[in-house]
């Protein structure tokens, strides 16, 4: 057990397992990455369409 | 002694005693050892070697049976000149692109898809998450047509060549065991180079090659609908968001620290230019059908191109170009496959990493062992719709890039994670003309997708 203890030292604290699996907490969004993250959103839902579109017309054309 | 990173605001600082005997952190510790000792016996080159892997394999991963094609049809459409020095500056674009994904692993310890969940909340952190599943899912099954196309030359039986290498790639995941694993793909891997020998057997132009590298031309029948398709589809072919996933969560699998931020970039800068001289020598090869007037326009499958090479550079050399395609399709397949299951099990907080056992990766085997199984499983329905799927893969690539990499640059410019590693103004001025650019690309795929006659034949 001290052995592994020892060879864990390799590891910064930030690396383990456990650290890792506690969450970062919400970045505070200023008002420029919302507005871009909105914009995101609507470039997501024209392209949804778009990818349907594109699957369906290769899907006729064979 | 091990390095040690500066204090993050956001970093939790203590554990538990409990938490510190997990397979997962023993198996990176003894790699992290071995790391720690060559640096600090001043063995150079066995750092190098120990440091090398996400950025090599994440570049000739992206050198996948899809691109492979895209390569071998820009050739053969437009031989040697434009497309030469732009093939290359795409991978220029895809090292600016992963460089930074490397920071963002190195910085915060955690894989793409947990950052965004974590920082952005779980609308993006699902989307993100979803996004990338599914299109792993539908490149996979492209993956598994370029190895079908492969075998198909060497007269193996569709079935036959999917089953092989399902069990393949079912059988990397057996190591349970992140440097294995790497060093498994790593010597696969080194099949992506296959092209080079093929290239050599065609007797390239030099001249013509350097004169195009100066001049970015010829560039016969100028720009049509089928230039911008290519342009398209070469940009798809080396910057696409699954290596961003892929490369951070590796980068943290792999256990890189702030000291090892240097040969990471080698890693990544070695992998670029390997890839790129692969994809160059897959372009030259097929410049060979430019100059005989071969239309590929009809060609069903990577295998048609093999075939068509065969009087043109011997069956040598066609035999190169086909286990090539194998090797892409296989090498690619097992990393997209990894890339899913990290996106995946970060997202709904499972445990992730391939030093895992398989009681406690549950999940995370689970999803590349199902994506391998479902791609594999589609492409042996007859009559499913392949070249459909391949298409619609393009489409999802391109058009979900400009999101992914505009979060690529929130996160490296978000100074309470990445610390001292945040971008700088010119890599800032860097990455955001590629989202641009990308963007550009990604509007004009879609316009000509629904309108395919706006630029003409």
């Amino acid at each position: 057990m001290k052995d592994d203890s020892n060879l864990l030292d390799a590891l910064e604290p930030g690396q383990r397992a456990a650290a890792t699996s506690i969450p970062l907490p919400r970045k505070k969004l200023g008002r420029g990455t919302k507005l871009l993250l909105v914009l995101m959103r609507l470039y997501v839902l024209m392209a949804i369409p778009l990818v349907f579109y594109a699957f369906f017309h290769a899907l006729q054309k064979g | 002694m091990p390095e040690r990173a500066p204090a993050s605001s956001v970093r939790p600082q203590s554990l538990s005693e409990n938490d510190l005997h997990l397979r997962e952190d023993t198996l990176r510790a003894l790699d992290r050892r071995k790391i720690i000792l060559a640096r600090a016996g001043g063995r150079t080159w066995r750092l190098l070697w120990l440091l090398l892997g996400p950025g090599l394999l994440v570049m000739l991963g992206e050198n996948d049976g899809p691109s492979m094609v895209s390569y071998a049809t820009t050739g053969a459409t437009y031989g040697i000149g434009f497309f030469v020095p732009f093939v290359l500056a795409t991978f220029v674009m895809a090292f600016v692109v992963q460089e930074m994904a490397l920071r963002l692993g190195i910085a915060t310890s955690r894989g793409h898809a947990k950052v965004i969940f974590q920082r952005f909340g779980p609308f993006w952190g699902y989307f993100a998450m979803g996004d990338l599943v599914i299109g792993n899912l539908l490149t996979l099954v492209t993956e598994f047509i370029a190895i079908q196309a492969g075998g198909l030359y060497f007269g193996i039986a569709p079935w036959l060549s999917v089953v092989m290498a399902i069990c393949i790639i079912l059988a990397s995941l057996g190591f349970r065991r992140y440097a294995l694993w790497e060093r498994a793909l790593m010597l696969f891997a080194l099949g992506n180079l296959l092209f080079i020998p093929a290239a050599l057997l065609a007797h390239p132009d030099g001249v013509a090659l350097a004169k195009s590298m100066v001049t970015w031309g010829p560039l016969p029948g100028g720009v049509g609908r089928v230039f911008v398709t290519l342009v398209l589809a070469n940009v798809g072919a080396t910057v696409t968001p699954w290596m961003i996933f892929f490369q951070q969560s590796a980068v943290v699998d792999k256990g890189l620290t702030r000291a090892d931020l240097a040969q990471g970039r080698i890693d990544t800068a070695v992998g670029a230019v390997l890839a790129a001289i692969v994809a160059l020598a897959t372009l030259v090869v097929c410049a060979t059908l430019f100059k005989a007037h071969v239309d590929v326009a009809q060609f069903a499958s990577g295998a048609n191109f093999a075939t068509a090479l065969q009087p043109l550079i011997g069956s040598a050399g066609a035999s190169l170009f086909a286990l090539g395609l194998i090797e892409a399709g296989l090498v690619a397949a097992m990393t997209i496959s990894a890339s899913s299951s990290y996106a995946l099990a970060e997202v709904v907080m499972a445990r992730h990493s391939l030093n895992l056992d398989f009681t406690n990766g549950r999940l995370f085997f689970s999803v590349a062992m199902a994506s391998i199984l479902v791609a594999g499983g589609i492409v042996l329905i007859p009559g499913a719709p392949l070249l459909a799927m391949t298409l619609t893969v393009n489409v999802i690539a391109t058009l979900l890039m400009a999101p992914a990499l505009l979060f690529l640059l929130l996160l490296v410019n978000d100074r309470e994670i990445m610390l001292d590693l945040a971008n700088r103004w010119w890599t800032n001025l860097m990455g955001g003309s590629i989202v641009i650019a990308i963007a550009l690309i990604g509007a004009a795929y879609g316009l000509l997708t629904v309108f395919p006659g706006l630029l003409g034949k």
